[in-house]
């Protein structure tokens, strides 16, 4: 059964904190701080204010994916388990009462890092299928200042507070053609891995993310030559210029405009770069877009949206 | 800038990022096996020749590829000179 899509709503924190502050107060050298402003091109991270709360994020987020209707699932994809799950009990009732949902289901999706907002729309797929004429609500992203340990990821990003809502349902602004995922387990230690294991899963998420946009888009029957927009897992310039190269994706078709405003928000990353380059003006109908999240642990996911005519 | 220049500086810029003196490179000299660089260690290197020699950095052309060897970080390195010199 063929689902689509609706416009994601993208809520950030009233406020963003630049990068080299949030890694003074990491302990992280000069080096690094210089590293990621000018290699990473990561300058601000959206952080939540003293008076915001994630789930009001959540809420808003949801409110505007909804649009006035309803749905009968909801899916909340999470990177970190440091998440509103965690650190406020009754988080699901309250979000499902403010959205007017009390009466749905509500899952969270973790342990698949930064790769758990994509997979939830394999999941709505399946719930679609045996519901055709429901929808599903997905939401995205993760606390990410409520620790700076957790928020920076030495050498390669730091995440931000920015969350993602989106209906899936059988019809909508981007038609759903598929996604293939993969995981490779030996950097199972994420942030506790040796330098050496670190070193290697750097070449290996290279390596991966390629063969896992070749798989996705054969998936559906295409090339990546064919793809005419990649919206990237935001979490670094650099390697997106490897796998550009590697894949053999023109660097322009690779959309990196928000990694300097807004950086790395865990597995919110690709759908916030769609939205971004729908309100810019570079979609057309019939464009095909590949979404990718690249996840510690390791995971990798790649989904592929086709732009539909405009209603 | 030729090769053998290169490598000097890189040697030398090598020498401050492991804080111990390093000896005659050769092309085939593997940064991480060998030299026992990380991915961030190599960055600051190339910041640090960015510096001491004026190499200006282009971020879009790093990657894993130009961190294998002394060879492969060389080429990277006199290409960025080359480009500048357009």
């Amino acid at each position: 059964m063929p689902i689509g899509l609706s416009k994601v709503a993208v809520q950030l924190p009233g406020r963003s904190e630049p990068v080299p502050d949030i890694l003074l107060r990491a302990g992280r050298d000069a080096m690094e701080r210089k590293m990621f402003a000018k290699i990473h091109g990561l300058r601000e991270s959206p952080t939540l204010a003293d008076h915001e709360q994630m789930e009001d994020l959540f809420v808003a987020a949801g409110r505007a994916a909804l649009d006035g209707g309803t749905a009968g699932l909801v899916l909340y994809g999470h990177t970190m388990l440091t998440q509103e799950f965690g650190l406020r009990g009754g988080f699901p009732d309250r979000v499902r009462a403010r959205l007017g949902l009390s009466g749905s289901r509500f899952f969270g999706l973790s342990h698949v890092n930064c790769t758990s907002v994509l997979r939830s729309l394999d999941f709505a797929r399946r719930y679609l299928a045996r519901h055709p004429e429901d929808r599903v609500l997905v939401l995205g992203g993760d606390h990410g200042s409520v620790h700076d340990v957790a928020r920076v990821i030495p050498g390669i990003a730091i995440g931000g507070d920015g969350v993602v809502g989106l209906t899936v349902s059988a019809r909508g602004r981007y038609r759903y053609l598929g996604g293939v995922t993969s995981r490779d387990l030996r950097f199972h230690r994420n942030m506790r891995m040796s330098p050496r294991e670190a070193e290697e899963f750097s070449r290996v998420c290279c390596d991966e993310t390629v063969n896992t946009l070749h798989k996705a888009a054969a998936a559906v029957g295409m090339t990546v030559d064919e793809l005419d927009w990649v919206l990237p897992h935001l979490s670094n310039r650099m390697f997106w210029g490897s796998v550009s190269r590697r894949a053999g994706i023109p660097r322009e078709k690779v959309l990196l405009d928000l990694i300097p405003l807004c950086g790395h928000n865990f597995g919110a990353d690709a759908l916030m770069a769609l939205d971004h380059a729908d309100r810019t003006g570079r979609l057309r109908p019939g464009d095909r877009c590949a979404l990718v999240s690249v996840a510690q642990g390791a995971y990798f996911h790649t989904a592929i949206v086709e732009v539909e005519e405009d209603s | 800038m030729n090769r053998e220049e290169i490598v000097a500086h890189l040697r030398v810029a090598l020498s401050a990022v492991l804080n111990k003196e390093v000896g005659e490179l050769s092309p085939e000299s593997r940064l991480f096996e060998d030299l026992a660089l990380d991915s961030t260690s190599v960055i600051e290197l190339l910041m640090s020749l960015e510096d001491t020699i004026g190499l200006e950095i282009d971020p879009d052309e790093l990657g894993p590829e130009v961190f294998q060897t002394v060879g492969s970080l060389t080429d990277y390195i006199q290409h960025g000179f080359a480009k500048a010199a357009v």
